[in-house]
């Protein structure tokens, strides 16, 4: 499965052109549609994988952070962790610092 | 001279010589390279010419103190005819005022001490010259572009100006400033290996100690200068200044000159005297909770009222909705910090109650400052009176550092452009203010109860394009006779008219929503279109317009308010006091010693003891603020990932 190319899209509410799709911590290139629609291009999604989306501002940047949801069976399901939940929207100012190794 | 001579390419010899070569052949190719090399650079050593002037090195090494300071002369010079984009300009200024220009020329001639640390002293001259030359083109590039030069702020708020310089430079200056600057840097490094020598004894402790002695010489210099006045400390407009007081001083002031001196007379005593029986750490209102109304600041970029300029002339009235506000409700002019830029300090002015005039020269606090530490603020001062605190800016969240400086000020949401749905902007690619409509409504609902809403627009960003750009202009302007600033006029003009529909629409939503409100509307700053005094109403560059709208039913009271006590003036016909310095303006403002205590005051605050929250403690630690107005929980909810093959 994951080794078909195509473009994954994400739902949800509020999104922004400064939304970006992370995988497993990794920023994706995230493509705009509209503010309840991101589109994935590049990126390859298994089951398990983590995602969230976050909105980001210049030099990288993440002002707040969605909750983690993971992909199961093409299925978003909500991570209810509460190591992250209890961190959600106050990640104003974690500079991200994973993008620089690529 | 010689003829050229077109060889026919030896392809095929290229090939077999390539198949051919060994390691050894390219290890003797350098070699020889190098040897070559030596040799040019011996026989230039060698030549006649060098011989001849050998004498003349000498002489020039003896007295290079004397060369140096005279260098220093024609570097300031030349600093100057870039910084004002004029010969005559900069000539007049060296010989109107000369003891300036020579001030000037010892800081220059100050730096030069470094040359007797080195051997390749030509090539250490050629990189002061360079460091100079270069610092001079960025203030004559800026003052393009913007009404404040050049100064050790940009160097701090360099990652926005990166991101923000596709709007300064267009893709042409890029490649021609990328060439410039490569070709600057390969000659050089050429220098270095071509450049002259010092041959005599090195004496390293004696340069280490012209060099610090310099140092000191300069700053004992600088004091003398200000005690007689010929150059100032205190820069009323940062732009007038580096004109008056020349760009290698006010540059090195921005550098070194940051903060508030601790001013004299500052102890235990004086502050409790001050804040007599904590006279300053109250924290009340008359009004009970249902009457306290929601508190909005509108700052409009570059805002001014344009029927101000004398000779200006509107197809129709630009600001109908302004307009009318001006006639019903509290107006006037409002005294800002800055002209033609400095957005943060009106809005640090307006947000803290503090006096720009205590910092030093060309300071933007806020990157100075609240980027790092927490500051009290009317976020904080409201907060303890159980206000919500949002702030909108339809711009970059990290914009003049908005996004920590918000929370260092106790704000509780911060919506920035990154949580906005922005689809229009303007030509010049900024978001338009109406935006903010919908999104400083959002923000009324992420808390309960009254709010504190400070709203920062951009529409009307300069810089304002001297083509025609707007296709069917809604305002046609006349009276400016350049057809490239009649057009920069007509865009602004047009702008303006913009920020006033959102005024408007601003204000009809409001009302909608029925709840007891006080907005307050006033532009930052003047517009950098090149604004005299003489060409306004109010002959004075650093009026801007106010008007406080209610629908409480406020009494109508014009009169003139400085950015810095706008908020106190808000507060206390609200029956409002709270926040150190607020209070303070309420109960100081016309009294004996006002400015002078207040700059205790905020020296206290800032960089003080703090001893005005002595009994009360400090009315902020740290910040708890959240990015995005929305609700916390539902913010980008995921329903689902889909797979469109």
């Amino acid at each position: 499965m994951e080794q078909l190319k195509g473009t994954y899209s994400i739902y949800g509410e509020n999104f922004t052109k400064q939304s970006k799709v992370y995988i497993n911590g990794e920023k994706q290139t995230t493509k705009f549609l509209n503010n309840t629609r991101l589109d994935l291009k590049e990126s390859e999604i298994k089951d398990g994988d983590q995602i969230m989306v976050a909105q980001c501002g210049s030099s990288n940047t993440i002002f707040r952070t969605s909750k983690t949801y993971e992909y199961t069976g093409g299925q978003l399901v909500e991570v209810t962790d509460q190591d992250t939940d209890v961190e959600n929207g106050r990640q104003a100012f974690v500079e991200q610092k994973e993008e620089k190794k690529k | 001279m010689k003829r050229i001579h077109i060889k026919k390419p030896d392809v095929k010899g290229f090939f077999t010589k390539v198949k051919n070569l060994k390691p050894e052949d390219i290890k003797r190719h350098y070699q020889e390279k190098k040897a070559r090399r030596q040799r040019i650079l011996e026989e230039r050593r060698n030549s006649k010419f060098a011989k001849k002037m050998q004498p003349v090195y000498k002489w020039m090494n003896r007295f290079s103190l004397v060369l140096h300071y005279l260098l220093a002369c024609v570097l300031n010079f030349l600093i100057e005819v870039i910084s004002r984009h004029s010969f005559f300009e900069a000539w007049s200024y060296m010989t109107g005022t000369p003891l300036v220009f020579l001030f000037n020329a010892f800081l220059i001639f100050a730096t030069f001490m470094i040359v007797y640390l080195f051997r390749r002293r030509v090539f250490v001259r050629i990189l002061l010259c360079v460091f100079w030359l270069f610092l001079g083109a960025c203030n004559g590039y800026l003052l393009l572009k913007r009404v404040t030069p050049f100064n050790a702020q940009d160097l701090k708020v360099l990652s926005d100006a990166l991101e923000l310089t596709s709007n300064y430079f267009n893709g042409f200056e890029i490649v021609m400033l990328t060439i410039g600057i490569v070709a600057v840097v390969l000659w050089v490094i050429s220098m270095w290996r071509r450049g002259g020598q010092y041959t005599g004894k090195m004496h390293r402790i004696i340069a280490v100690i012209a060099v610090v002695a310099s140092g000191f010489a300069y700053v004992g210099l600088t004091d003398v200068a200000i005690d007689k006045r010929v150059i100032s400390n205190y820069f009323g407009n940062i732009a007038f200044a580096y004109e008056d007081y020349g760009f290698p001083y006010c540059f090195a002031a921005s550098l070194f000159n940051t903060g508030i001196n601790q001013p004299a007379g500052y102890s235990e005593e004086t502050m409790a005297e001050i804040n007599k029986d904590g006279c300053l750490n109250v924290s009340e209102t008359s009004r009970s909770k249902e009457e306290l109304p929601n508190i909005m600041f509108v700052q409009l970029e570059s805002y001014f009222d344009p029927t101000e300029v004398e000779w200006l002339r509107f197809s129709e009235d630009p600001i109908p909705n302004l307009r009318k506000l001006y006639a019903d409700y509290s107006s006037g002019y409002f005294k800002v910090p800055s002209v033609g830029a400095g957005t943060a300090n009106t809005e640090f002015e307006v947000l803290t109650g503090m006096n720009m005039r205590f910092f030093g020269p060309g300071e933007y606090p806020y990157k100075t400052y609240v980027k790092t530490t927490p500051l009290e603020s009317a976020a904080s001062a409201l907060s303890s009176l159980g206000y919500g605190a949002e702030a909108l800016h339809n711009n970059g969240g990290n914009f003049y550092s908005r996004a920590k400086v918000y929370n260092n000020m106790g704000f509780d949401h911060y919506t920035s452009k990154e949580f906005m749905n922005i689809l229009k902007t303007t030509p010049k690619g900024w978001a338009t203010d109406d935006i903010l409509v919908p999104n400083i409504m959002e923000s009324l609902d992420t808390t309960d109860g009254t709010d504190f809403v400070c709203t920062i627009s951009v529409q009307g960003h300069g810089d304002y394009p001297t083509e025609p750009t707007l296709e069917n202009p809604e305002i046609n302007v006349t009276g400016v006779e350049d057809e490239g600033k009649r057009n920069a006029w007509e865009y602004y003009v047009n702008e303006v008219h913009e920020m006033d529909k959102f005024v408007g629409q601003l204000i009809d939503a409001i009302e909608q929503r029925g709840e007891p409100t006080v907005l307050v509307f006033y532009g930052d700053h003047l517009p950098t279109l090149g604004l005299e005094a003489k060409d306004l109403k109010g002959k004075y560059l650093y009026n801007t317009n106010y008007v406080i709208w209610d629908n409480i039913g406020l009494e109508k009271k014009d009169g003139n308010i400085a950015a810095y006590q706008i908020m106190a003036e808000v507060f206390d016909r609200l029956d409002i006091h709270t926040g150190t310095i607020f209070n303070y303006h309420q109960q100081r403002r016309q009294t004996k010693n006002y400015l002078a205590d207040l700059e205790l005051l905020q020296y206290d605050i800032m960089y003080g003891k703090q001893y005005v929250y002595k009994d009360s403690g400090a009315p902020i630690t740290e910040g708890h603020m959240v990015m995005g107005g929305k609700g916390c929980d539902d913010h980008q909810c995921c329903g689902a990932a889909e797979r469109n093959l």
